[in-house]
């Protein structure tokens, strides 16, 4: 019976065999594998730590995307000389990235627990608050469960998205369900039980409500950027039901560059990086900056 | 000089293993060296389990009932563009996986392709543990294939026309000579199947989403727990370990003692 063995050209079995009788023919190809080996590890190791200026690195919530890229290129074009890079991930992910030891210069968070992780395990110093945020209830623009108030949150079969437990936008949620709960008698329990995914960050929830696989979600105002307009409809949020979102800043302790790190919380809480961030629809956090109007994004969903 | 060589081979090859070795055995130091206090556990844990063998099992039921006839016709069968399909089947098999869920969502999702189908027969896909075994299906039915045709295409001709002279045919045929005969084959690629599906993260997380106990499968878990309990992580990744053991052991069992395998 044929096995499916591996099957040698004769060819070259012969051709390796002459190679291989070649005196010193062997010594030589370990030789070479020893050097390739030498060589990619040469080649690899620099790549895990450059060797010129270290680049600047600014662990940010995944809801400051888009303020902190605008922010990144500013930043760069007052230090030409540094390479701002930016880890944008959820605040929880960001802080458990550091507590297993990653090296960071600056985070920013989307709430005050994340940061007071860090702060209990030693790794950052004092924080300062440099914007704040509402909570806006999230809809596919055709608006397929034909949700009118967030009430209708807890009709049965409709197909909500939220952040995993963790997420600071997950915990806002659970504080405008409460809201809900205490205010309007909706029981917060029928809207859990709606729940069909939890995200790992807020900008997820976000896609799964612009690509129209979810009903409802909880992001930030800030998130319903121009460019989703066409994708996302806003459902009006009472505002004794809506919380605030604080995003505190701080220098880790174990920055290498924590000047150069302060210099980048100094732009945010700068009259120009307050703007930045209200222009982005984030509410300044410095008394001096413009007062706030209210999001220019958020537009009433179809009835 | 003889002598040098050899010890710098040894010193890289045992820089090779190590790497790849040392991960893993840390993984199982953290999960089984320290002792940890008898609490309640991550009620995370079973359900994730659960709901992992249960899917895994489906979908290497739908893998053996669509895959055996598919690669028996792309084993034995003469058609135009048999080779081009035999490869292009195979493309879950590279494709990240990232890649694979966003194709999946794209084509099944609300707003996919066959979405309207979908949602005009009245069936949701998203969301539930029915894209969780779709998504395994996807990406691990390949291997099952490759297998399967490799295997049913080394049955010997002549003992097949033996059998035919007895006057077998068609599916006697089949079932009595020519499975039995590539049995090994089949399994060997249905174990590997099943690690692929048992594994599959990235797809899994686009398209079917992450809820406990809905469609958290064991590598979602470990991605999740991650940020709240460690220790779920780590004791969730120690069984995907052992269980990644097992099915490589048995896929060496079933491989051809005198072969080095078509896998």
């Amino acid at each position: 019976m044929t096995r499916h063995g591996l099957r040698v050209n004769p060819r070259l079995q012969l051709t390796l065999r002459i190679v291989l009788a070649q005196p010193g023919s062997a010594a030589r190809l370990a030789r070479r594998l020893t050097l390739f080996a030498i060589l990619s590890l040469v080649l690899v190791l620099p790549a895990s730590r450059t060797l010129a200026q270290a680049p600047l690195l600014v662990y940010a919530a995944a809801s400051l995307s888009d303020v902190f890229l605008a922010l990144e290129a500013e930043f760069e074009r007052q230090h030409p000389e540094i390479d701002l890079v930016l880890n944008l991930a959820s605040s929880s992910t960001l802080a458990s990235q550091l507590l297993l030891g990653a090296r960071a210069d600056v985070v920013a968070s989307a709430d005050e627990a994340q940061i007071a992780r860090l702060r209990e395990a030693g790794l950052i110093g004092d924080s300062q608050i440099f914007a704040r945020n509402r909570l806006a209830l999230v809809v596919p623009s055709d608006n397929p469960a034909g949700l009118r108030t967030a009430a209708d949150l807890a009709r049965p079969g409709l197909r909500l998205v939220l952040a995993s437990p963790g997420v600071p936008v997950r915990g806002y949620s659970d504080q405008v369900l409460e809201q809900l709960e205490s205010q309007q008698h909706v029981e917060m329990e029928d809207i859990l039980a709606n729940v069909v995914s939890e995200e790992s960050n807020v900008r997820q929830v976000l896609f799964r409500i612009a690509y129209g696989s979810a009903d409802a979600g909880f992001v930030y105002r800030s998130d319903v950027t121009p460019e989703l307009s066409d994708k996302v409809a806003v459902i009006p949020l009472a505002n004794e039901v809506n919380v605030y979102a604080t995003y505190p800043v701080a220098v880790t302790a174990n920055s290498d560059n924590a000047q150069l790190a302060r210099a980048f919380i100094a732009l945010l809480l700068s009259p120009a990086g307050q703007r930045s961030l209200q222009d982005h629809s984030f509410i300044p956090a410095i008394p001096e900056a413009p007062v706030w109007h209210g999001s220019p994004y958020c537009q009433a969903a179809p009835a | 000089m003889k002598r040098v060589t050899a010890a710098t081979l040894v010193l890289v090859a045992t820089a090779g293993a190590g790497f790849l070795l040392l991960p893993v055995l840390v993984l199982l130091e953290e999960g089984l060296g320290t002792p940890r206090p008898g609490g309640p556990g991550d009620p995370a844990l079973p359900q994730a389990l659960a709901l992992s063998l249960v899917t895994t099992c489906i979908s290497m039921l739908l893998v053996l009932a669509f895959g055996t006839p598919l690669a028996w016709v792309l084993a034995r069968w003469r058609f135009p563009l048999r080779r081009l399909l035999s490869v292009l089947l195979q493309l879950p098999l590279v494709l990240p996986p990232a890649v694979a869920g966003l194709a999946l969502l794209l084509a099944l999702g609300r707003r996919g392709a066959l979405g309207n189908v979908l949602a005009s027969l009245n069936v949701e896909i998203a969301f539930t543990a029915s894209a969780v075994v779709l998504t395994q299906v996807f990406v691990a039915a390949p291997f099952f294939l490759r297998a399967a045709q490799a295997g049913f295409a080394n049955v010997p001709a002549d003992i097949e026309a033996a059998a035919r002279v007895d006057g077998a045919t068609g599916l006697a045929l089949f079932l009595n000579v020519s499975l039995p005969l590539s049995l090994r084959a089949l399994g060997a690629g249905l174990t590997l199947a099943w690690a692929r599906a048992l594994g599959e993260f990235g797809a899994t997380i686009l398209f079917a989403g992450n809820l406990q106990g809905r469609t958290q499968t064991m590598p979602l878990l470990v991605y999740n727990a991650l940020e709240r309990n460690l220790d779920t992580a780590i004791q969730t990744g120690l069984i995907l370990v052992f269980l990644a053991l097992g099915v490589l052991l048995l896929a060496n069992l079933l491989r051809a003692p005198d072969s080095y395998g078509y896998l």
